[in-house]
């Protein structure tokens, strides 16, 4: 079994960078595409035309970078991850899809980034909470600001893990918290939800953006709703692919997991089940 | 009318006239909102898609077409060489071999079809001017050792089908292309579902117009097929893009286990009742996996979501067939 060592690795992603996460991210950023209302949804048409240059940190297997590429041939989009697998994956991505406006390297985010002084117009970074630990956030922000040209945007989207009328659920995102406080990747001040959402705008501001606004979403996977397939598939995998991580972490016994995850599958699947996850989106102007 | 001021503006005044928006559009291969996304400057065409739009214009504004991209120093040259175009890059194939050496049995299925069909649709459908890609398995043998149908098991689409198709996956039998194509081990191809000319046994789905299914083989066994579902009529000439397929119907074969693959004789499909008719069927689909799941979690015993799922849809196939028996 894989086991959670980002001291060894610098890689703090809570479900390591196998395959199936490479797929099953791909799959996420759908769900958050569709949630979040589109790739830029709060950016009007006119300042999209004058965007050429985009980064996007900690990109995963390149879901939104592909899409913003696919959408906008104007753009040069560069995505960086850690993750030679992830890097690997979403350059094969970009060439079967013929984009040439789209690449991939691989990069640490805790450290100096590889790009000259205000190099890009928009610099995106989501759920990167999930990442990289909370003491990585304020050094990460002052290299997206020197990175990012004059006017142009830095965009940051984190996500609370969600609501739900669910027993094993809550049970499990409990357990989740604890192991993400032990690892140093939450925010909060008693370890009972992440706490990312308040401190977005405080990243931009304390680097010197200005204009800096925000705008919520939700993705609701209740019963019927329209993302419910999405979200149980989504969850389901997330839980089977962070047992390395909670199991190595010390919070829940290898058994215990897999009968929670057991009853976590029928209760997401009754007619009275509710869940949401909220996410916030912050984005400021750099003067 | 004012001369126009940028290719955007130009456009706009054109497809003002709905029936000149749907020629444009038809003849270039895309549909008609994705010309007003261009309108809007929501998305961007690609340089080829610029070619065709050259093209699909009256010789009138072809030329103003031509010298308003070239004042906004637009251009029509794609830059990078593309792949070959009947290979599957080989950094690629690699991954595939690695995520098989590396994935979890429990995991495996998901993982490398998702990994290919994702890969698949890009490279077949760049364009996204339509097309489904869905993985058909047997289903297990019936105590006669027999496989009588065939079930959708995964599946991914561009527009006009939504992204994920798994939540309308149907079960396929004698009277299906797919069932042709493993029954047959053969690869079967409809170029034009809307005639009824096709000596192959079909039907046509949602948005359908073209159709090829590819066995999935193994040691000279079978375990279903790759189904393919474009928009576009004769998308499935082209040599190089058959070549392309059978590639990918390679890799996705990898996703199965051995004991998944039937000898061929085994085979001996059924008709299967209509779509509408196995969709009502499967509204219980749901219940049907937390009676399962209960069951086993008050008798203390572990069962995954995916064990639960064939069980039931063994139930659904046993009903289907018996449905169809009484209406013959």
């Amino acid at each position: 079994m894989e086991t959670y060592d980002p001291a060894k690795t610098k890689n703090w992603y809570i479900l390591g960078d196998s395959s199936t996460e490479g797929v099953h991210l791909i799959e996420q950023d759908v769900n958050f595409n569709t949630s979040m209302g589109g790739l830029l949804p709060e950016q009007s048409q006119e300042p999209l035309s004058l965007i050429s240059h985009v980064l996007d940190v900690a990109c995963g297997p390149g879901g939104w970078a592909l899409e913003l590429g696919q959408a906008h041939a104007h753009m040069q989009v560069t995505g960086i991850d850690i993750s030679a697998n992830m890097i690997e994956y979403a350059n094969a991505q970009a060439r079967a899809s013929g984009l040439d406006n789209v690449s991939f390297k691989v990069g640490n985010i805790t450290e100096p980034l590889d790009f000259s002084d205000a190099s890009f117009d928009l610099v995106n970074a989501r759920h990167i909470e999930e990442v990289i630990p909370v003491t990585a956030f304020p050094p990460l922000f002052q290299e997206l600001f020197r990175i990012t040209r004059r006017g142009g945007i830095i965009r940051i989207t984190g996500s609370e893990w969600g609501v739900t009328n669910s027993f094993a659920y809550e049970t499990l995102m409990r357990q989740l918290l604890r192991a993400s406080r032990i690892a140093g990747l939450d925010f909060s001040a008693d370890g009972r939800n992440i706490g990312i959402a308040p401190w977005l705008r405080r990243f931009l501001r304390d680097v010197g953006c200005v204009n800096i606004q925000e705008r919520p979403s939700f993705l609701d996977f209740s019963a019927g709703a329209l993302q419910q397939s999405g979200g149980y598939r989504d969850l389901t995998l997330a839980f089977e692919l962070m047992q390395p991580f909670l199991v190595g972490v010390g919070v829940v016994a290898p058994q215990e997991f897999e009968e929670l995850k057991q009853r976590l599958s029928v209760e997401m699947l009754e007619d009275s089940f509710r869940g949401i996850v909220y996410t916030l989106t912050a984005w400021g102007q750099k003067p | 009318m004012e001369q126009p001021s940028s290719w955007r503006e130009l456009l706009k005044s054109i497809i003002s006239d709905p029936a000149e928006r749907e020629r444009i559009a038809n003849e270039i291969g895309v549909r008609s909102i994705t010309l007003t996304r261009w309108i809007t400057g929501e998305s961007t065409p690609r340089p080829h898609n610029l070619r065709q739009l050259l093209h699909a214009l009256p010789k009138q504004h072809r030329d103003l077409l031509s010298s308003l991209l070239g004042e906004e120093h637009i251009d029509l040259t794609d830059t990078v060489a593309s792949e070959p175009p009947d290979e599957i890059d080989y950094q690629f194939v690699r991954q595939v071999f690695e995520a098989r050496a590396t994935t979890s049995s429990n995991l495996l299925f998901w993982t490398l079809c998702r990994k290919v069909v994702l890969h698949a649709l890009r490279r077949l459908d760049p364009e996204r001017i339509g097309m489904a890609i869905t993985v058909v398995q047997c289903m297990p043998a019936s105590s006669e050792g027999k496989v009588r149908s065939l079930r959708e098991r995964m599946g991914l689409g561009t527009p006009p089908w939504e992204g994920d198709l798994e939540h309308k996956a149907i079960f396929l039998g004698a009277e299906s292309l797919a069932g042709y194509a493993v029954a047959k081990c053969r690869q079967g191809v409809v170029n034009e579902l809307r005639e009824s000319t096709a000596f192959l046994p079909a039907y046509q789905v949602e948005y359908e117009v073209s159709a090829l299914a590819h066995p999935l083989l193994y040691a000279n066994r079978v375990a279903g097929c790759l189904l393919l579902s474009s928009t576009e009529p004769n998308y499935f000439l082209s040599s190089a893009r058959l070549s392309l397929i059978a590639d990918y119907a390679q890799l996705i074969a990898l996703a199965f286990t051995p004991e998944q693959f039937v000898p061929v004789e085994q085979i001996e499909l059924q008709l299967m009742p209509t779509v509408e008719r196995q969709r009502e069927l499967f509204a219980t689909f749901q219940q049907r996996i937390i009676v399962v799941m209960k069951e086993a979690l008050n008798t203390n015993r572990l069962i995954t979501r995916i064990e639960a799922e064939q069980l039931v849809w063994q139930q659904l196939e046993e009903e289907l067939i018996h449905i169809s028996t009484l209406a013959r």
